[in-house]
């Protein structure tokens, strides 16, 4: 695979077929943290680690160890059971390393686990038959996009709380208005490849 | 055991997980065929092209560096078939089954779908050129086409990743960077020099004089300009006019030398009309003899072949 | 003090507990999916198999399970079960299956299932855990069908249904002549609006259904 080609992957992942916009995965955890921008980049940076960690993982895992003996019907459970031991390693690193840290992203952490984009971007470098190297590229440009869109956000609703957003569209409904119109703006990346 | 203690921990994971394997290799077992059978139903039509009546099985299992595979089959006892995808021509692509019978020779070669231009990429799907790939075998080049070049370069890298995997399955050496020779471009109808070329608008200017020899500096609407069916403002190609000097003999009005010198036509397509062979057709025609055309490029040709009657009509002072 | 939480109505309660517009659970299926009727009523049925089994096997082995490893007891639970029904999908119904591609595989993290073990099934029995899951499964399928059903009457003007497994059709009817329809609504863009104007649809019935109540309560304390 030559290097244009992990960067269609990489760009591919991050904008055009963003995970937020145009796959409409981790929407709920997003939903909650994109409120602050503090904490939406902590958060940004935990998933990215998270999702290329457990990716990664899963990507030998599948390959070394459910291939070889025909389990591939078990990915399933392998990935997320994977996943959810990796989020919680990471907590029980991130609690030692940084009190603070672990403070500010509070319950969203091991929340994680539940996060679709997590189990999705594993099964995917499955489904897409990715090499390892493939795999590495993927695992990080969509949670790059994840953050991306986590940060925009956070500072378009630290603007729209102060907005006069009529009362049935307070918070999540006004920001999922403001996700549709992002949609059509992302939109015009879909010929960039 | 307290249920504090962490082997009460671990059987219960244990067994839970055990449980639930069995119960999904069970349900496994069951749909497994069933999954396995709609999908060779969707490809059995097309399979069926190749070999028909014989029992097919889908290849899971296979690395493609290449990315052009779409699909492995094997027809029980015949042979393998690949299903490639890739683009030439019509961005759109193509799709087509190549199949290697179990002693090596090609079984098979058909186009499932294709948009190539009809006359042009088009033959690379269809006629002498599938004859030839039938009887190629897995370790031989698969040659390209003229005139449709870009076509069939495009067939040749997908049959080239099929026989990348046939022949190591089966364990057969080749060369893979063995180039087949092209195929001759084949000879078209012949183009006689005193036809009505009134429509390629040729100019011509004299180059030098001497009494005995004449160079004219020739220009003519070529293929693009001429723009038959419309083709060529969809394109997208920048056609320009084709230019050549050529040399006549005044006493005998035939041509001495012909040199292209501008080429404004459609690369890999119109060129097959203007190699060296072909412009030396023309040295000692006279206007009343033809030169062959060459199949998928004959407006190319007919627009050489008016200047080569500007010039001699120009010398003749008509 | 009398109590505060009065009796409501059953389409009411959906309203209120709706997981998908008042709990924002499930949202990437519900955004992801809803382009036909079809996809709606297959990841709504699949969605209420898994939740009620889930929450049946959840609540029997809930006093067996210590507290530190119940999460991936039950995620094995879950995923197990959404493995299976996903086979049974690709066997089956293998249209409908490849429509709904990935998600049927993101069920297993599909907030409303997981979350209903952990708060509802791991603490009532067995015949109230299945009947929780069965009430929060038609209210996301219900959700699931009204965003399907706004997306593909705008967005192709036409309102169909196939059986599944044949893939036969049951009816097809053209509400909006060709060419009107607004394409926008099967696209991205189209999936946000109709959820964030269903969401606002419900929290203003909600708003103004607690200050009907409230109301209510004031006048009944005024009265006694």
């Amino acid at each position: 695979m030559s290097l244009s080609s992990l960067f269609t992957i990489f760009i591919s992942g991050m904008l055009i077929n963003n995970i937020i916009l145009s796959k409409f995965l981790g929407i709920c955890p997003f939903m909650g943290v994109s409120t602050k921008l503090s904490s939406a980049v902590g958060m940004g940076l935990a998933v990215i680690f998270v999702i290329f960690g457990a990716s990664v993982f899963s990507w030998f895992l599948y390959y070394y160890a459910l291939v070889p003996l025909g389990l591939e019907y078990m990915k399933l459970i392998c990935f997320i059971l994977l996943i959810a031991s990796f989020v919680q390693f990471v907590e029980m690193f991130v609690k030692k390393t940084s009190p603070s840290l672990y403070k500010s992203l509070g319950i969203y952490l091991p929340l994680i686990t539940t996060n679709c984009a997590v189990l999705y971007v594993a099964l995917d470098n499955i489904t897409q038959k990715y090499t390892l190297v493939e795999t590495i590229v993927n695992s990080i440009g969509v949670p790059a996009g994840f953050m991306l869109m986590l940060v925009i956000f956070a500072t378009i609703r630290e603007r729209l709380d102060s907005a006069d957003v009529p009362e049935a569209f307070k918070g999540n409904p006004i920001a999922l208005v403001v996700a549709a119109i992002m949609a059509i703006a992302f939109g015009a990346f879909a010929g960039l490849v | 055991m307290k249920k504090e203690s962490t082997l009460y921990k671990v059987l219960l994971l244990g067994v839970l997980c055990a449980i639930c394997g069995t119960l999904l290799a069970g349900v496994n077992a069951v749909t497994a065929p069933i999954i396995e059978a709609a999908a060779i139903e969707n490809e059995k039509a097309n399979l069926e092209l190749i070999y028909p009546g014989a029992t097919f099985k889908e290849v899971k299992d296979f690395t493609d560096e290449s990315g052009l595979i779409q699909g492995v089959y094997e027809a029980e006892g015949k042979g393998m078939i690949y299903k490639i995808k890739n683009t030439g021509y019509n961005s759109n692509g193509f799709t087509f089954l190549i199949a290697f019978n179990n002693d090596g020779t090609v079984g098979g070669y058909t186009a499932l779908e294709h948009g190539e231009t009809s006359g042009f990429g088009s033959r690379a799907f269809e006629g002498d050129y599938v004859e030839q790939i039938k009887g190629l075998t897995s370790s031989d080049p698969v040659p390209l086409l003229t005139g449709a070049t870009i076509t069939t370069t495009a067939v040749q890298q997908g049959i080239d990743a099929a026989k990348a995997l046939f022949n190591e399955a089966n364990n057969i050496s080749y060369d893979p960077n063995a180039v087949a020779e092209a195929a001759p471009a084949p000879k078209g109808d012949p183009l006689p020099l005193n036809s009505d070329y009134a429509e390629f608008k040729c100019e011509v200017e004299e180059l030098s004089n001497d009494g005995t020899t004449a160079k004219y500096h020739v220009t003519s609407r070529g293929f693009g300009l001429l723009d038959p069916d419309g083709m060529a403002s969809h394109s997208g190609h920048e056609y320009k006019r084709n230019e050549a000097e050529i040399e006549v003999d005044l006493a005998s009005m035939t041509i001495t030398n012909y040199t292209l010198t501008v080429f404004g036509d459609t690369e890999g397509i119109g060129d097959t009309a203007t190699t060296e062979e072909k412009q030396q057709e023309f040295v000692g025609k006279t206007l009343d003899d033809s030169i062959d055309s060459v199949t998928g490029a004959t407006w190319t040709g007919k627009s050489l072949a008016a200047m080569a009657q500007a010039a001699l009509n120009a010398a003749s002072g008509n | 003090m009398s109590e505060k939480k009065q009796k409501r109505s059953f389409v009411s309660e959906m309203l209120y507990n709706n997981p998908v517009f008042g709990l924002y659970l499930g949202i990437c299926s519900s955004l992801a999916i809803t382009t036909t009727l079809n996809n709606a009523i297959g990841m709504g049925i699949a969605v209420i198999v898994v939740l009620v089994l889930s929450n049946i096997v959840v609540s029997l082995l809930a006093p067996i399970t210590p507290d530190e490893i119940h999460i991936p007891v039950y995620i094995v639970i879950i995923a197990s079960l959404v493995t299976i029904v996903g086979m049974l999908m690709q066997a089956f119904t293998p249209q409908l299956f490849s429509a709904l591609g990935a998600f049927i595989d993101l069920i297993v993290v599909n907030c409303i299932i997981l979350g209903r073990a952990e708060a509802y099934a791991s603490k009532n029995n067995v015949l109230d855990s299945a009947k929780d899951g069965l009430m929060m499964g038609l209210s996301y399928t219900f959700s699931l069908i009204a965003m399907s059903f706004i997306r593909q009457l705008l967005g192709t003007g036409v309102l169909s249904m196939s059986n599944p497994m044949t893939n036969a059709e049951i009816f097809s009817l053209r509400l909006i002549p060709e060419g009107y329809e607004i394409g926008i609504f099967t696209q991205q863009t189209g999936a946000f609006l109709t959820f964030a104007i269903l969401a606002a649809a419900v929290t203003a019935y909600k708003n103004a259904n607690d200050k009907k109540e409230v109301a209510k309560q004031k006048a009944k304390e005024a009265q006694a």
